[in-house]
């Protein structure tokens, strides 16, 4: 068997070659961060905050206010580094499921994940268990709520993505209902208040300590989807076109499905649960980047980490009092799904 | 010796009837099998059944002198290649993208197509003359374009045997025939081809062997000129087809009666 074909493609093959359009998303991206570290009710210098951060990292003590000191440490670093982790991982995660299930109108929140982990966390808070067990129990909340929502298709044999969808919505107003009970039987003195932070999304109150604690899963989970997306793309084609590929098909939907998961469920543990990112921004990234999942994962990653940032500073600067984070994302976001609907054509099947 | 199945049976779990009963057919290196049958009568089965994706209730096939049962899809993949009938991808990937994909046998779990991969894709690309649509959306060419781009993905890990779920489905009269001529090609490259379709003058048209499977499950093999004979395709058709040849040409020719 010989595959020699003449040198005819020669010129076709220089690829117009793209602009790095990661570099210049991780360029806005540090630029956001200076930014949201600057405005607010408390004005500091891009210069005098980046001292400080480096000041503090070293160990040295600098001649600063100790108000700017923990303005810059206390609340903007943690706050801003939060909202890249849990911008990048919601917007992996969305495109993963994306990916795997072959249907673009999945994402976090429309398969459940979101409300499963945010009772798991509800249920160890319940029982006053300590935060790693938080983490934990949203983890299963979350893997448990995926799995219902996929098996329901399963059941019924239906391939459709419509059902898949449907399927979300009946698991998402499922835990909708036991997310009410638990608000039902919490303590309103001790536990109600921190029950309805994980259900309302918030990073006001992220801490660095909380961040470390969900880092290694969230680093950890990522680097294994962007390993693996290739493979992605192939199991989008189907299980029967995958597996004539040679694909271990059930193998990498469950390692695909761990991975993205856990890291919606550390973005819950973190700051509750924050709709529409992981349905809009994969939807943007492929418009800029293309469907390959290879170059979408990092692109939905940087893309993602710039909106949940650039919301959340607008959030606490636009108005006297903060905005909650979940009106913002739903009031950008969803005006902005219909106009990515439009723009693609969507066929829906 | 590319293929050796040995007396399969098979059934689905919710039907009664024997898709595929006592079936037995052997497939050497460079040849062509076109299986022609009734619709329903089980060609996409026995294809699924080669490519490994069902198991047979009985019987074995060995693909390579290797019992097929004890390989992985991965095994089975990097021998032949199954070009299954044309669908809609969810996802508008490039078509050197998509061609590249049928290196997956060889690219491990955590790793991506190499610049090796790449080259070959763009070899296969050329071999069926496809160069010019490398980027464009898979789902946005025409019907014959993504039925060459779907060969490119089969031949691009160089396989055994290339596997045809009826390649001519959906297809303009001319890109029929433009599809079968890639077919023929591959077979001269040394490609065995295995392909369903519903029309025997594409049997007629490519040579090589023929085999017929009925609606009992039962499959007839040989030489094309043994087995189409205008006494089988009346009785598989249940029409009155003659086998005609015209003066210009030497070949026979399926004619189908008046209506």
């Amino acid at each position: 068997m010989c595959l020699k074909p003449g040198n005819t493609a020669i010129a076709e093959r220089q690829h117009t070659r793209r602009w790095p359009i990661n570099i210049l998303l991780f360029i806005a991206l540090l630029l956001c961060m200076v930014w949201s570290m600057c405005v607010g009710k408390y004005p500091i210098s891009p210069k005098e905050s980046l001292l400080i951060i480096f000041n503090q990292v070293l160990g040295l003590s600098g001649s600063y206010e100790p108000l700017t000191v923990s303005v810059v440490m206390g609340l903007r670093l943690p706050r801003i580094l939060a909202a890249v982790i849990i911008g990048a991982a919601l917007s992996i995660s969305g495109a993963t499921y994306q990916g795997i299930f072959k249907n673009p109108l999945v994402s976090p929140d429309f398969l459940g994940v979101s409300a499963g982990a945010c009772i798991g966390a509800a249920i160890a808070i319940l029982l006053a268990l300590s935060s790693v067990y938080i983490q934990l129990f949203a983890f299963l909340g979350g893997l448990l709520a995926v799995g219902i929502t996929v098996t329901i298709p399963r059941l019924i044999r239906s391939d459709s993505n419509i059902i898949l969808v449907l399927s979300g919505i009946i698991v998402g107003g499922f835990m909708a209902s036991i997310f009410g009970f638990i608000k039902y039987i919490a303590d309103p003195e001790t536990q109600l208040a921190s029950i309805v932070y994980w259900q309302m999304g918030s990073l006001s109150y992220v801490k660095l300590s909380s961040i470390l604690g969900v880092l290694a899963p969230i680093i950890v989970s990522a680097l294994v989807l962007l390993a693996m997306s290739w493979w992605i793309d192939i199991i989008s084609l189907g299980e029967k076109e995958a597996q004539t590929l040679g694909a271990n098909v059930r193998r990498i939907m469950y390692i695909a499905i761990l991975c993205s998961t856990l890291l919606t469920a550390s973005s819950v543990c973190l700051a509750g649960t924050i709709g529409w990112i992981g349905l809009v921004i994969p939807h943007f990234a492929r418009m800029m980047v293309g469907t390959e999942n290879t170059k979408l994962l990092p692109a939905a990653a940087l893309v993602g980490a710039i909106f949940l940032l650039m919301v959340d500073t607008f959030g606490r600067t636009i108005g006297t009092a903060e905005l909650p984070l979940s009106i913002l994302t739903g009031i950008i976001g969803a005006p902005f799904y219909a106009w990515l609907l439009y723009k693609q054509r969507m066929k829906l099947q | 010796m590319i293929y050796d199945l040995k007396n399969l049976r098979f059934a689905y779990s919710n039907v009664k009837r024997n898709i595929l009963d006592n079936v037995s057919l052997t497939l050497d290196e460079g040849e062509i099998l076109c299986i022609l049958g009734p619709n329903g009568a089980g060609k996409t089965t026995l294809l699924n059944c080669m490519a490994g994706l069902l198991k047979p209730n009985e019987g074995e096939i060995f693909l390579c002198g290797k019992k097929m049962s004890s390989m992985t899809f991965r095994e089975i993949a990097q021998k032949i290649s199954y070009v299954q009938q044309s669908h809609n991808p969810v996802f508008s990937y490039p078509v050197l993208h998509y061609v590249t994909m049928g290196r997956a046998p060889q690219i491990g779990l955590f790793r991506k197509p190499s610049a090796k991969d790449k080259q070959a894709a763009w070899d296969a690309l050329a071999i069926l003359g496809i160069t010019h649509l490398a980027y464009k959306p898979y789902t946005e060419i025409s019907g014959g374009e993504r039925q060459q781009a779907t060969i490119a993905r089969a031949i691009v890990l160089e396989p055994k045997a290339i596997l045809f779920d009826e390649p001519t489905a959906h297809l303009d009269y001319g890109n029929q025939l433009r599809v079968l001529k890639v077919i023929k090609d591959m077979a001269n490259r040394g490609f065995s081809v295995v392909m369903t379709t519903h029309n025997p003058d594409h049997a007629l048209l490519l040579g090589g062997t023929v085999a017929i499977l009925n609606r009992e499950g039962h499959l007839e093999i040989g030489n094309y000129k043994e087995i189409i004979t205008e006494e089988r395709l009346q009785g598989l058709y249940n029409t009155k087809i003659r086998l005609l040849t015209v003066p210009e040409s030497t070949r026979l020719t399926c004619v189908p009666p008046d209506l």
